[in-house]
């Protein structure tokens, strides 16, 4: 029975996704992308000439995540689709879209779109890496879309690759797009003045964080990264290596200490146990759960902002 | 914490769904009368057969079915610990994996010839040629331990006299090994039963296999 | 059918040493590769059985993914698994898949496992347990079948995924086996039927109902239904909360002989202790449903495992696993009382490519 079943529902889905490819012509063309940042990029970049769907919901981590078949269905009804890049979704991302089965989303594809190809990367690893040193990007640091500018850039490609599957739309997207360059570069600068006016500069302006990725956050905001309570990437730290991040960082008077909401909250608390110091948990991308308080991209960066500033002066007085 | 209680709740639930198999009433367990009780084991004699049952031994000629399957499942594995004799120009053979006519299953028969016992396979219509099995006096009582894996294709069958371990290495047969004696096929049902031709059938034990794949 | 010793041996060492070589230098042609070992230990504490299990590698896999043009990818997957305590190579995997030629279709052709059931399609080392169910060893011959088969997989664009896949093997041979068989009076059939569902606080349950079938040169006929689901509840790298399971009835017809039904079931909780730090108990139920005497009576046997199992795993590429193992055996209304009991322990890596996040 089951076996008639799925005999039948193959030829159904044949013929429906001949006819759902005549209707994707009439309809808009959808972007999906990864991760909710990239999504509202295009949302602004786009606007109503495109639907835009992320297949991540905000709170996940990229790195993580498992090859779900709902998003094999979203991609496979995706003209475009985006990818963070850098390796970031190397283990979910190949295998939705290899499973979604449509030769024009699939890497060299015209629908695809990798935003990281557009970049210059950071933290490029400068000799051969491998697994000995933690889960390291060998193509360089993915986690640029927390600096306004870098993402500006990047958000170029989901306008080429819309371009590609639609021809008709070539240059309808041009006005909108140094609208959000301008709008992106004048929210880096307004921030950026916000941390002068807070005195976060200089020698102040070091930090840590718990896993590498404000690199590209702190090169936008004139920051400067000076340890990392992970010993190597991807790999949660002991006990003995949170004491010695610590020390270092009493020390040093560093007193912005960063994380991501999917840092391991149990380490997390247990170094502000050991160090006295407070940590800003910060949500690292735009999240998609209603009454979020960072619902969009500006909010999400001055989030982080408002709670750097928050950190750094509490932690100030603990030091003083 | 929240989450943990859940998780634990449905760890709960998944035991107590576990636990309770289905399972149907089992009927009284059969009792031997009429049969031969050997041991633990309890045979019915087939038709025509000539046996005699005496002091615990079953001797003469004619097969009986055991009552207990070989296995609850036909596509299993048993070990089978028996000792016999056989009278010279007789045969003792043990038929497993079977129908309970004692048909298409894996028949392993053991035949004398002076003094050298030899063992032949024989599944449906298609038989081995006969392999001596060395180093075994079979003018007197022969004890063996025999694996019937009727869970692989074909079945696998491996002897050994119990003097050494139980593995492949020190067994008296392996019909995997290459240029042995093997049977055609699997055994189509999960019964079994002994034919005598001029032989007793002293102690007979049922277990697990005794070496593994 | 397995490369002879010698042979394998020489392939080892050709794989071993060449692939690294050919990685770098076809580049260009995205060659891909990835090295599984999986280590198995189990000690009998009680048993029946005289020869107790030792250490062994239980397998070693190797893998070569690429593709080939632009509308074919290839995968070929050897492993090494002990025999008569010698690892000898056999040929697990020479697919062409493609999932270009057809939208939302996939296709594979070649040897490899059935795209059937939960464990059937995921490779042994990422199992979430150590040891295999009596329902897989019974039904699908412990690893998983394996035979050269032709699938068509098809994924509907619709906002509820469904997923079907219907395939068609050899089926000379179904399970483990010594020779090539013969050819079967039906071929091996398989087809099944997924989807997906949201679980509230942030879960999801992937659910599948599946179909096997055949019929043996000796008209021996078998059938097989079954269901398997995945729940999983993910924070991160964090797995909170895993619910693993599968249900197969088994029915097997030969000449002259009462259908013989068979059920058989493995359930397995999981839930994360700490970071790196996962407790299951995984519960196997099996029993053949129509067991008679040879007079005819029924008897009703039922066989049970209980496997509390602790999995640790400092990073995606490596985990080491130990679990107490139960067996139980119930007649009738009886109380089940313990057959055997063992401790088992695993160590896995994985050098290479990184392998995908399966749901």
């Amino acid at each position: 029975m089951v076996h008639l079943l799925a005999v039948a529902v193959a030829l159904l889905s044949s013929f429906k996704s001949f006819s759902v490819n005549a209707q994707i012509a009439a309809k808009k063309p959808l972007v999906i992308t990864t991760t909710t940042d990239l999504a509202w990029a295009a949302r602004e970049i786009l606007g109503d000439a495109v639907e835009v769907r992320s297949l991540l919901n905000g709170r996940e981590d990229p790195h993580f995540v498992d090859v779900r078949p709902d998003y094999v269905a979203q991609v496979a009804q995706a003209d475009v689709v985006c990818a963070v890049g850098l390796d970031l979704e190397v283990g979910w991302l190949p295998k939705v879209i290899s499973k979604a089965a449509r030769r024009e989303i699939q890497p060299g594809g015209r629908g695809y779109c990798d935003f990281g190809s557009r970049i210059q990367a950071l933290d490029k690893p400068l000799q051969q890496v491998d697994r000995s040193q933690g889960d390291v990007h060998p193509q360089g640091n993915p986690h640029y879309w927390l600096s306004p500018s870098v993402l500006a850039q990047a958000s170029r490609e989901v306008i080429d690759a819309t371009e590609r599957v639609r021809p008709e739309l070539k240059g309808k997207f041009e006005a909108r797009y140094s609208e959000f360059k301008r709008m992106m570069l004048g929210l880096e600068a307004r921030l950026k003045a916000r941390l002068v006016s807070a005195n976060i500069t200089g020698e102040q302006a070091r930090f840590a964080e718990y896993h590498r990725e404000f690199s590209y956050f702190a090169r936008s905001f004139e920051l400067t990264s000076h340890d990392t309570l992970e010993e190597k990437p991807g790999l949660s730290p002991s006990a003995g290596r949170l004491g010695k991040v610590a020390t270092g960082l009493r020390r040093d008077k560093i007193t912005i200490v960063l994380a991501a909401r999917t840092a391991p909250t149990r380490v997390i608390q247990k170094f502000e146990e050991i160090s006295g110091l407070k940590v800003g948990v910060v949500s690292v991308s735009v999240s998609q759960a209603p009454g979020s308080d960072v619902e969009t991209y500006p909010q999400l960066i001055e989030k982080i902002i408002d709670t750097l500033i928050a950190v750094s002066e509490k932690n100030a007085a603990k030091l003083r | 914490m929240k989450f943990q209680s859940r998780a634990l709740g449905v760890m709960f639930a998944a035991i107590v769904i576990s636990a309770s198999g289905c399972s149907k009433k089992d009927s009284d367990a059969a009792t031997c009368s009429g049969g031969y009780q050997l041991e633990s084991l309890c045979f019915k004699g087939q038709t025509n057969a000539n046996l005699v049952f005496s002091s615990g031994s079953l001797s003469g000629t004619g097969s009986a079915v055991a009552v207990e399957p070989l296995s609850e499942k036909t596509a299993g594995g048993r070990n089978i610990a028996i000792s016999f004799s056989i009278q010279d120009g007789g045969s003792f053979e043990l038929r497993t994996f079977a129908r309970n006519d004692l048909s298409g299953g894996i028949d392993i028969k053991f035949s004398r010839s002076s003094g050298k016992l030899n063992m032949s396979f024989k599944q449906g219509e298609t038989a081995s040629s006969a392999k001596e099995l060395e180093g075994i006096d079979a003018s007197a009582e022969v004890k063996l331990y025999i694996d019937v894996h009727n869970d692989e294709s074909p079945a696998h069958v491996i002897v050994w006299n119990g003097a050494g371990s139980f593995n492949k290495e020190q067994s008296l047969h392996n019909s995997e090994d290459s240029g042995a004696i093997q049977p055609a096929a699997q055994g189509l049902d999960k019964y079994w039963g002994v034919a005598l031709n001029r032989a007793t059938l002293s102690k007979v034990a049922v277990g697990e296999p005794k070496d593994e794949d | 059918m397995r490369i002879k010793r010698a042979s394998a041996f020489a392939l080892a060492c050709s794989v071993v040493f060449f692939a690294p070589l050919c990685s770098a230098l076809a580049d260009t042609g995205g060659l891909k590769t990835f090295v599984a070992v999986d280590l198995v230990g189990e000690a009998f504490v009680r048993s029946k059985v005289v020869s107790p299990r030792e250490v062994e590698v239980r397998g070693v896999e190797v893998f070569f993914l690429a593709p080939v043009d632009p509308l074919f990818d290839a995968a070929v997957g050897i492993a090494a698994h002990p025999e008569n305590g010698v690892s000898l190579f056999e040929l697990h995997e020479a697919t062409l898949s493609s999932s270009k030629l057809i939208p939302h279709t996939q296709l594979r052709m070649g040897k490899g496992f059935l795209y059937i059931g939960k464990l059937n399609r995921i490779h042994q080392h990422d199992w979430p347990f150590i040891d295999s169910p009596e329902v897989q060893r019974s039904f699908f011959d412990d690893e998983g079948v394996n035979d050269l088969l032709l699938e068509v997989t098809v994924n509907t664009p619709t906002s509820m995924p469904f997923e079907a896949t219907a395939g068609v093997a050899k089926g000379w041979v179904y399970g483990h086996a010594h020779n090539e068989g013969k050819r079967p009076q039906v071929p091996t059939h398989y087809s099944r039927v997924q989807t997906f569902f949201d679980l509230p606080l942030g879960g999801a349950l992937q659910v599948a109902g599946n179909y096997l079938g055949r019929t043996a040169s000796d008209s021996v006929q078998t059938q097989l239904f079954g269901v398997d689901l995945t729940a999983k509840w993910r924070e991160g790298r964090r797995v909170p909360l895993l619910l693993q399971g599968e249900v197969w009835l088994r029915r097997v017809k030969a000449p002259q002989v009462d259908r013989e039904d068979a059920l058989g079931m493995y359930l397995f909780p999981q839930m994360n202790l700490l970071d790196s730090l996962d407790f299951g108990i995984r519960f196997d139920q099996f029993s053949v449903l129509t067991t008679e005497d040879a007079l005819g009576e029924s008897i009703d046997i039922s066989s049970y495992r209980i496997v509390p199992t602790l999995t640790y795993k400092p990073s995606e590429f490596s985990t080491f696993r130990i679990a107490y193992a139960w067996d139980l055996k119930r007649r009738g209304d009886a109380t089940p009382n313990v057959t055997n009991s063992s401790l088992l322990a695993q160590m896995t890596y994985v050098i290479g490519a990184h392998p995908s996040h399966e749901f």
